[in-house]
């Protein structure tokens, strides 16, 4: 196990460098007007012009350019804004945890009620259920986020008064931002203000768990009707033990591997995901950190968010390879 | 305010301001004159914006405060957009101010009283409030605004110069350029400007908030004046609370996480004790789009909304919520032609082609589509609102009569084929849905024979500079008024000659117009300079650089537990005076 | 982007005409597969005859007038900001938003193929070079990829189709290649091969027919996410721009601003983008159970 994994990280080494050459190219060659001009944006002076591509080393050859950016990744320096002069390292510790959490909210939606409609469908195979089941994940995999999202904030914030429609904590509460994970905040301050960062957190989570929803619906259900046609699975049946135990023993237990798998796959997705959902929810986290910053063209930010971005999601398929390797017995890696 | 920026005025209802006699109870204030930027007297108490006696106010509570994008920097001195501006006056107050709830009437602020002017207009003498103290706790008196005044004139070149565009802009520039000849202290109560040719403006231009006085104190330490800015801590707003942005107002500057909130707290040891903030504390929160903005006021998690679209007033009205009252426009959208594009004459050098342009529009049929009727279609090339105005007669919207002047022109075939920028990811006072209107004058011009594309830019990083440069021939531009004056709107804002070479963003060669302008600037009598403004506006409609669509009043909204809100037109508006009932 | 998870088919053995041909047999007995097909060919027809259907052109200028009306007899859905009749523009839109959501995917994959059989057909040094590259591409998730794809290319239709065709290519790539490592060791190409086929014949002749039927599956339901993926770039504000041209997430987008005022406005295109999502995903998984009759349902 210990070299399944060993070799995994050494498989991931070359696609990050090569990621890397990718975005370190993208903003040299932005069309029009050069890297100093891209990074400088409306304040290109000529002066700052001077001083950046002095400090940034832009008159260097390409490959040394390359090499020092390079150094300076592996020692964690992403850089900084050019707009208002933050590390981008320093921000997304600060906003990463918004995004964590609503990326945990959205799959324990997602997986909490998937998982179950799944077994739900696969236990009556074609009957009405089933029908229910697959239409409500069809229209989960079909609906613009957006849509979804507005339409939720409008239904349980306007109408109803149930949820908060925007951010993760009421601005008047007086919680210290230690953490930045609003909930742990909201634990720490007391008073029960968790209860509040709980209810801005469950719109946005369902509006970016519908598409995993749907997701692990379909793949419970078909991984346990897969199985439940297996030849153990019918062994077991003869043997007359009974439905409950061929259910926990033998079909759950398997079925689990593909959903696994696919779980492993929808966290990257739900990362990419929460830029809309962020976006609609006015949700400070990464995802809408990418969208203002590439309406301001802040592109050392957006260079750096996608390679942070890619290094998660490598990360996270790494963890979930592993722990499939766990899972499944028939399964030996090197 | 500079196009960057501002979202501003807003539903009229000029009769606020006529019954403004029977106006509430006022709480005195402590200066020789009866006036501070905090209560509005012209309001009156039928209007939806009462200004309750503060007997009855409710002391304390947190308000959360929608703007229509985030700040840009947190030292006023180097912004101008309306959102940095809208917040920033609560923290920083100048020598003058305008009445609150007004855009013309200049009230002593941090002075105390309407500063002297020397018969030959070139200087004037401030006598200064005393025993006032900045939030910091250091003394305010005239040393710190000597300090303050030539700390904006001796911004370096580079990008402090660029972010101050204002100062710039009503000084006509910084160093040896400046029309401030010196400033000096001759004692601890009196400030003296000297300017080197008179400036009719001065006073009114003295109210901005970029004109606020900053402790020296805060700025020497925070090193506000490093560059780029991009590093300059003050200016970015990460100094801690007490050692940035540091003013005499009622609320004092306590965070700001960019693109999530602005924190604001009460000054417990505000000057003007009858004046001080109800609020404990304020947070301004940046919405990227009108529709989350709405359900936020809609289910309560914010209290106000600087802006929000015209189409949704209705809306907001049956779901309890108060509109804001900021009477007459002070904005102004345009469609600009630019008749010179990287050197080469344009399409719209050809004066019917501009005249065709004109007549194509159908500017009122855009009012009542994508401003709900809050707003009118310009009778001149400003708000009627403004002092100096004229009324012209323009083009009006004829196809036949476009079509007649498109082919006098002589201009045919593939020159036909135009394009039409909007900005994106952007709503201005004056254009809550650039897209829409874009589309519809597209259309419109499609109607007369020419061939339109659409085509746009991201609003602050590229469409504001590209417009600016002279690099976009056909273009959505307006302005929000500073104060309603007409240098505001044809000198400082549109064509004013810079370098003595005509604004690029028109190509508009206007040496006469130009000419005009700086004498009005100069002029010492208000007829004298009236007269000048209204042959600048004759020669304008002579010549039609630019097409007026609307003057609109922006609306904003507030919900049932905001009392003692007061609206003001050009968009800055002060919180000192509002309360939060339960 | 959506999670279009991998198809997991393995390619079946030789594909002769006769399991093409029950393939179909398959497909047309398969009433979610039907339904789906039904939901595609409204739209399709809607948008060939929208010239004729549609009571009103998707573009009328010098109707503000008529701005912003619900639904009405004269108007089925409504009228639009412009003062369009709605249910015109939405069956205008078919045309657009369908072409765009199809090009992309053909985009992608023309992209990914080209990767997958030059990969998988070389195999060796290449097959290892460009596998890395799908990696990097793989490794960045979907809607960020397009984004910043459109952000380097700047606003547009065509710039927005090849974002998102780029950002499914590395799916088909990965999936093409598989298929032909499988099929390189099996008998009819052995036999190929030792008849005596150049390389490039075998590939093209023998292996790739052969290998097309995942792609085939995982094309039909990309085409969903694409429909969806365009409407989310241009909620993001990096859509092609032009509100003349109907297109469905751009009508949406639009709407987005109105949905208190007029819903009708979000529910009609959403609608569209619903229906025809649902029948390309309904028409892959039927595609998909019809070519590999291994798997039921």
């Amino acid at each position: 196990m210990a070299r399944f994994i060993v070799r995994r990280l050494l498989v991931a080494i070359p696609v990050l460098l090569g990621l890397s050459v990718i975005l370190f190219l993208f903003l040299r060659l932005l069309p029009g007007s050069g890297p100093a001009v891209a990074i400088l944006g409306q304040h290109a002076t000529p002066q700052l012009i001077a001083q950046i591509t002095a400090v940034e080393g832009l008159d260097k050859p390409l490959y040394v350019q390359y090499f020092d950016y390079l150094g300076r990744l592996l020692h964690g320096d992403f850089g900084a804004s050019f707009i208002d002069g933050r590390e981008v390292a320093a921000t997304f510790l600060v906003r990463f945890p918004a995004t964590v959490e609503l990326t945990i909210g959205a799959m324990i939606f997602a997986v909490g009620l998937g998982i179950p409609l799944g077994r739900l469908a696969a236990r009556h195979p074609d009957s009405w259920i089933d029908g229910v089941v697959t239409v409500i994940s069809l229209f989960g995999i079909s609906i613009p986020v957006f849509v979804l999202g507005y339409t939720l904030a409008f239904i349980f914030g306007v109408e109803l008064h149930w949820l908060p429609t925007f951010g993760q904590l009421d601005p008047r509460l007086p919680i210290n931002p230690v953490t930045h994970f609003a909930i742990i905040d909201a634990i720490l301050a007391g008073h029960w203000y968790v209860i509040d960062a709980v209810s801005h957190l469950i719109l946005p989570s369902i509006a970016l768990g519908t598409i995993p929803l749907a997701v692990f619906t379909r793949i419970t259900r078909a991984s346990v009707i897969d199985v439940s046609n297996e030849d153990y699975v019918r062994t077991a049946r003869a043997k007359g033990l009974t439905e409950r135990r061929v259910n926990s023993r033998h079909i759950m237990r398997n079925a689990w591997l593909p959903v696994t798998t696919v779980i492993g796959l929808e966290t990257g997705a739900l990362l990419a995901g929460a830029v809309l959902t962020e976006t609609v929810f006015t949700w400070n986290g990464v995802g809408s950190w990418v969208v203002s910053s590439i309406e301001n063209h802040d592109y050392i930010v957006v260079q750096s968010l996608i390679l942070i971005f890619a290094t998660i999601f490598l990360t996270v398929n790494l963890i979930v390879d592993v722990g499939y390797a766990f899972l499944n017995p028939r399964i030996r890696y090197g | 305010m500079r196009n960057k920026l501002g979202p501003l005025l807003a539903i009229a209802v000029l009769a606020a301001a006529a019954c403004g006699s029977s106006a509430t109870p006022v709480p005195a204030t402590s200066g020789p004159t009866a006036i501070t930027p905090t209560t509005a007297p012209t309001t009156a108490p039928t209007s939806a914006v009462t200004a309750t006696p503060a007997s009855t106010a409710v002391e304390g509570g947190s308000m959360v405060y929608a703007l229509n994008g985030d700040m840009a920097l947190a030292d006023p001195s180097l912004v101008s957009d309306g959102n940095s501006l809208f917040v920033e006056a609560q923290v920083v107050q100048g020598l003058l101010g305008l009445q609150p709830g007004t855009i013309s009437t200049v009230i002593p602020v941090l002075a105390a009283a309407l500063p002297t002017v020397s018969s030959d207009g070139l200087t004037y003498t401030f006598t200064l409030r005393t025993g006032i103290q900045f939030q910091d706790g250091t003394p305010f008196n005239a040393d710190a605004v000597v300090f303050n005044y030539k700390r904006w004139q001796n911004y370096p070149a580079g990008d402090l110069q660029t972010d101050a565009y204002y100062y710039g802009a009503v000084f006509g520039g910084f160093g040896t350029n400046s029309n401030v000849a010196s400033v000096s202290a001759p004692d601890e109560q009196t400030f003296v400007i000297t300017l080197k040719t008179p400036q009719s403006n001065f006073e009114l231009a003295s109210t901005l908030a970029v004109f606020g006085i900053q402790s020296p104190t805060a700025l020497q330490k925070g090193n506000a004046d490093s560059t780029p800015i991009a590093q300059n801590k003050y200016a970015q707003g990460q100094l801690p609370q007490g050692q940035d942005m540091v003013g005499t107002g009622p609320f004092i500057f306590k965070e700001w996480v960019p693109t999530d909130h602005i924190t604001l707290v009460k000054n417990p040891n505000y000057w003007d004790a009858a004046n001080a903030a109800h609020l404990d504390q304020v947070t301004f929160k940046p919405f990227g789009d009108s529709t989350a903005t709405l359900q936020a006021l809609q289910s309560g998690g914010v209290d106000a909304a600087f802006s929000i679209s015209p189409l949704d007033v209705k809306t907001a009205q049956s779901s309890g919520l108060t509109i804001i009252d900021r009477g007459a426009s002070c904005n102004q959208l345009n469609l600009d032609m630019n008749q010179s594009v990287g050197g080469k004459a344009t399409i719209y050098a050809n004066k019917n082609v501009r005249l065709a342009v004109a007549e194509a529009v159908n500017k009122q049929s855009y009012v009542d589509a994508f401003y709900s009727g809050l707003g009118k279609v310009p009778t001149g090339f400003m708000p009627p609102a403004t002092a100096g105005f004229k009324a012209e007669t323009l083009p009006a919207y004829s196809v036949s009569q476009a079509k007649a002047d498109l082919s006098a022109s002589g201009v045919t075939g593939s020159a036909l084929n135009i394009d039409l920028y909007y900005p994106s990811n952007v709503v201005r006072p004056y254009m809550p849905d650039p897209k829409g209107i874009a589309t519809a004058i597209a259309n419109d011009l499609t109607a007369v024979g020419f061939t339109v594309t659409l085509k746009t830019e991201d609003w602050g990083p590229s469409y504001i500079p590209d417009a600016t440069a002279g690099k976009l021939p056909l273009y959505l531009f307006g302005w929000t008024c500073d104060w309603a004056g007409a240098d505001n709107f044809l000198y400082t804002a549109w064509f004013g000659y810079q370098n003595g070479k005509p604004n690029p963003q028109f190509g508009w060669a206007n040496a006469q117009a130009n000419t005009d302008m700086t004498q009005a600037l100069q002029a010492t009598t208000t007829d004298a300079a009236n007269a000048l403004w209204g042959q600048v506006q004759d020669l304008l409609a002579q010549d039609v650089p630019t097409v007026p669509i609307v003057n609109s009043q922006p609306p904003g909204a507030y919900s049932s537990k905001v009392h003692g809100y007061v609206g003001a037109s050009n968009g800055i508006e002060y919180l000192n005076t509002v309360w939060l009932s339960q | 982007m959506a999670t279009s998870a991998v198809v997991t088919i393995a390619p079946t053995a030789r594909v002769s005409r006769g399991l093409w041909h029950d393939a179909l047999r398959r497909l047309v007995r398969n009433r979610p597969a039907i339904v789906g097909m039904v939901c595609i060919a409204i739209f399709v027809f809607g948008a060939i005859l929208a010239p004729v259907i549609a009571p009103y052109p998707p573009n009328l200028p010098g109707q503000l007038g008529n701005a912003m009306h619900g639904p009405s007899l004269a108007h089925l859905m409504g009228t639009d900001t412009q003062g369009n009749d709605e249910f015109s523009r939405v069956l205008y839109g078919a045309r657009i938003s369908l072409s765009v959501g199809v090009v992309a995917v053909v985009f992608g994959l023309i992209g990914g193929t080209t990767v997958g059989a030059i990969a998988g057909g070389a195999g060796g040094i290449v097959d290892g070079f460009l596998m890395r590259v799908v990696d990097v591409l793989l490794a960045v998730p979907g809607i960020l990829l397009a984004i910043g794809i459109v952000a380097w290319l700047g606003h547009g239709e065509i710039q927005i189709m090849l974002a998102v065709g780029i950002s499914y290519s590395p799916i088909f790539a990965r999936l093409l290649r598989g298929s032909l490592l499988a099929l390189r060791e099996s008998d009819f190409v052995i036999a190929a091969r030792s008849m005596g086929a150049s390389p490039a014949r075998i590939l093209l002749r023998h292996m790739l027919p052969n290998a097309l039927t995942p792609l085939i599956v995982q094309a039909t339901l990309a085409a969903a996410t694409a429909i969806i993926d365009v409407a989310g770039l241009g909620f993001l504000g990096l859509g092609p721009g032009d509100p003349r041209i109907a297109e469905w997430g751009e009508m949406l987008t639009d709407a987005s601003k109105f949905l208190q005022s007029a819903p009708w406005l979000i529910f009609f295109p959403g609608a569209a983008i619903v229906i025809s999502a649902v029948g390309f995903n309904l028409l892959g998984d039927g595609l998909r159970e019809a070519l590999d009759p291994r798997l039921k349902r």
